[in-house]
């Protein structure tokens, strides 16, 4: 079995999730934790083998059952370089999370379609679910297509240049 | 015997049955009622309004609305469907069944008689609907 916490050195992994154990209690149970480790350490920003390590400071993120964070440099996405540009940051997970840049900062949503969880792509200026075909703003506002409601907004701050997303 | 055989699958292929209709005041906003009387689930959200079957259409459990995920789901094998009744996942190999259902005024009228499976009928499914 392969253990998330094994890693000896993570000194300097970009990617931190907080409690991984309960990132997705759904899709642990699901789809098994050596499946969400596999895809996290595919991930292409966690490419130099690192594993998520675990925080043991305690964050509002962790109030609720089943909630979770991420942690990324928004300046390791070069489609976040400009006001409007769209980075899928969770590293093909499955808790697909978007970030976008905003004139003040960065906006974060999920990318599970509002109507039946499918994954949504990123397209020109927002995004679209390739399974009914809803339609999102950047904004996360839905636009027309299968009827749907809004994409769910994420946390973020930003702190030293690492964008902390929690949902 | 062919009675007894049509009895067990459930009126889900009682197609001789006559036309036999229920009304319901269009809901005042997006939300989820289940008549029990008829197995008639009466959904409205996003603008729709639909009426499904009560039963899982892959072993006619009684379906579950989760109100926290917005989602319905079968106790029995943990299929879930959208608020429109589109597939999402688990053990069935279609969306929720929906009958026919027209406006009128302010009610919605509902075809019992008329069960529409997105596996047979896919435009009539998508159809059984009405906007409000």
């Amino acid at each position: 079995m392969l253990d998330p916490h094994a890693a000896t050195d993570c000194s300097g992994c970009p990617l931190e999730l907080a409690n991984p154990e309960v990132v997705d209690r759904r899709s642990v149970l699901s789809k098994g934790m050596l499946a969400a480790v596999a895809a996290v350490l595919s991930a292409p920003l966690v490419a130099t083998a690192c594993a998520p390590s675990v925080s043991t400071a305690s964050s509002p993120a962790k109030s609720q059952l089943g909630a979770w964070m991420i942690r990324v440099r928004p300046e390791d996405f070069p489609a976040l370089e400009k006001v409007g540009g769209i980075a899928r940051i969770d590293g093909e997970s499955d808790k697909p999370v978007a970030v976008v840049k905003t004139s003040d900062g960065y906006a974060a949503f999920s990318m599970r379609c509002t109507h039946a969880g499918v994954t949504v792509d990123i397209v020109d200026g927002g995004f679209l679910c390739p399974g009914h075909k809803a339609q999102y703003a950047a904004d996360g506002r839905w636009v027309g297509g299968h009827a749907a409601k809004n994409l769910k907004s994420l946390e973020t701050s930003l702190q030293d240049g690492v964008l902390t997303i929690a949902g | 015997m062919m009675f007894g055989t049509t009895a067990s699958v459930g009126r889900a292929l009682a197609v001789s049955t006559p036309p036999k209709t229920v009304t319901y005041a269009i809901p005042a906003k997006d939300g989820v009622q289940i008549d029990k009387d008829n197995d008639v689930i009466l959904v409205r959200s996003l603008g729709s309004v639909y009426a499904f079957s009560l039963s899982c259409p892959h072993q006619n459990t009684a379906l579950r609305w989760n109100e926290k995920d917005e989602h319905f789901h079968c106790p029995k094998h943990h299929s879930e469907y959208a608020t429109d009744g589109y597939f999402i996942s688990g053990r069935a190999t279609r969306g929720m069944d929906r009958y026919a259902i027209k406006k009128d005024g302010k009610n919605v009228v509902v075809d019992l008689s008329d069960l529409k499976k997105d596996s047979d009928d896919a435009d009539g499914w998508k159809n059984a609907n009405v906007s409000v």
